[in-house]
């Protein structure tokens, strides 16, 4: 089997049917189909070229990780993996390492993401975009030493209201696509400045980087082309 | 300890006037019925910390916060309930210190979230009635 190296893939997880963690059953959320059309379109405004979509009866815990799994194998030694998800987390009681994201059949833990998002290329860049409660908590468990960076809809202690959509989705959007074609993309404190604008304090969208991985010219979510620098 | 969100349900049952005093900044939503149960919608501006004055339309309001908070209702009729579950699917909210002839609704809609309950101790909710 060809062993194609790409510079780009999106993960998009869609829990858009009854999901299950680690205590109950959990009906789709009402923005969920809302929120996987803004990050398609997200990606495609940041030249991702490959987007796969985990939705319906396909988000499962077994579906995310090897699809994570296929990434770590295909994806350039600086390339970009964007994972999103839109669903419920359950925080439980344990500690942060285990707050799942809930999925058809069982959940998945934030510990078994970090675990195989670390076996990426050590220089590949990971974003994730997590429009769900506790969304923030994935910064706590990372351990990976690719550089990361995290679009929360709101902190790692925090739960998020169901709305027709995700008001911070809706702005990421904007941000990402809403643009002269060839614009330089926005910094990340840019980012990080349109996403907190204006929103309560119990429920403020985070955008997270690991200090060591900021540079002064870095910009959000562009794939680098083979060869480029 | 750690503080969890305190959600408050407010059923105004006619044109009302509150003053709503909050710790934080706090975004006020209304609750519209969908087939798939009660949305929130952003209802004007955020309420910055301290006391705000709000006029209500008839209607189902909510609010969360991590701080305590006090309603005040200066005209109108305004039932009160919170969130007291420690899961997403509550039973009906517990209504507060409504008086009885205000008639209180037990089965207040609560907006749901995305996500289960974390450990913590919740703010202080208060109502007063003029």
């Amino acid at each position: 089997m060809e062993n194609r190296r790409t510079h780009a893939i999106a993960v998009h997880v869609c829990a858009d049917v009854e999901t299950t963690g680690l205590r109950r059953s959990w009906p789709p959320p009402v923005a969920s189909h809302d929120t996987l059309e803004r990050v398609r379109r997200i990606c495609e405004c940041a030249g991702v070229p490959e987007q796969r979509t985990l939705a319906g009866a396909q988000a499962t815990a077994a579906g995310l990780l090897d699809a994570l799994g296929r990434a770590a194998t295909a994806l350039g030694d600086d390339g970009l993996l964007v994972i999103s998800f839109a669903g419920h987390t359950e925080r439980g009681d344990g500690p942060i390492e285990t707050t799942r994201w809930c999925l058809v059949g069982g959940g998945v833990t934030l510990a078994q993401l970090a675990d195989h998002l670390a076996r990426l290329p050590p220089a590949a860049r990971v974003v994730i975009i997590a429009d769900t409660c506790y969304a923030a908590a994935i910064t706590a468990v990372l351990h990976g030493p690719q550089p990361a960076v995290v679009i929360a809809g709101c902190g790692e202690d925090q739960t998020m209201i169901e709305r027709a959509h995700s008001d911070f989705i809706v702005r990421l959007e904007d941000f990402v696509c809403a643009r002269p074609p060839g614009d330089a993309p926005g910094t990340i404190d840019a980012l990080r400045s349109v996403l907190e604008d204006d929103t309560p304090d119990c429920e403020r969208p985070v955008v997270w980087t690991r200090a060591a991985d900021r540079r002064q010219d870095e910009v959000f979510a562009v794939p680098r082309r083979p060869g480029e620098r | 300890m750690k503080k969890k969100p305190l959600q408050v349900s407010l059923h105004v049952r006619e044109p009302s006037v509150v003053e709503m005093s909050v710790g934080e900044r706090v975004q006020l939503d209304r609750l519209t019925p969908s087939p798939r149960g009660y949305l929130a919608e952003r209802h004007g501006r955020l309420l910055a910390p301290g006391t705000t004055t709000v006029a209500l339309e008839p209607g189902h309001y909510g609010f969360q916060t991590l701080s305590d908070a006090h309603l005040r209702v200066v005209t109108g009729g305004v039932s009160t309930a919170i969130d007291a579950s420690s899961r997403k699917d509550p039973p009906p909210p517990r209504p507060l210190s409504d008086p009885p002839s205000s008639g209180d609704d037990v089965s207040l809609p609560v907006p749901t979230r995305r996500g289960d309950d974390a450990v913590g101790e919740r703010p202080r909710f208060t109502i007063e009635h003029t």
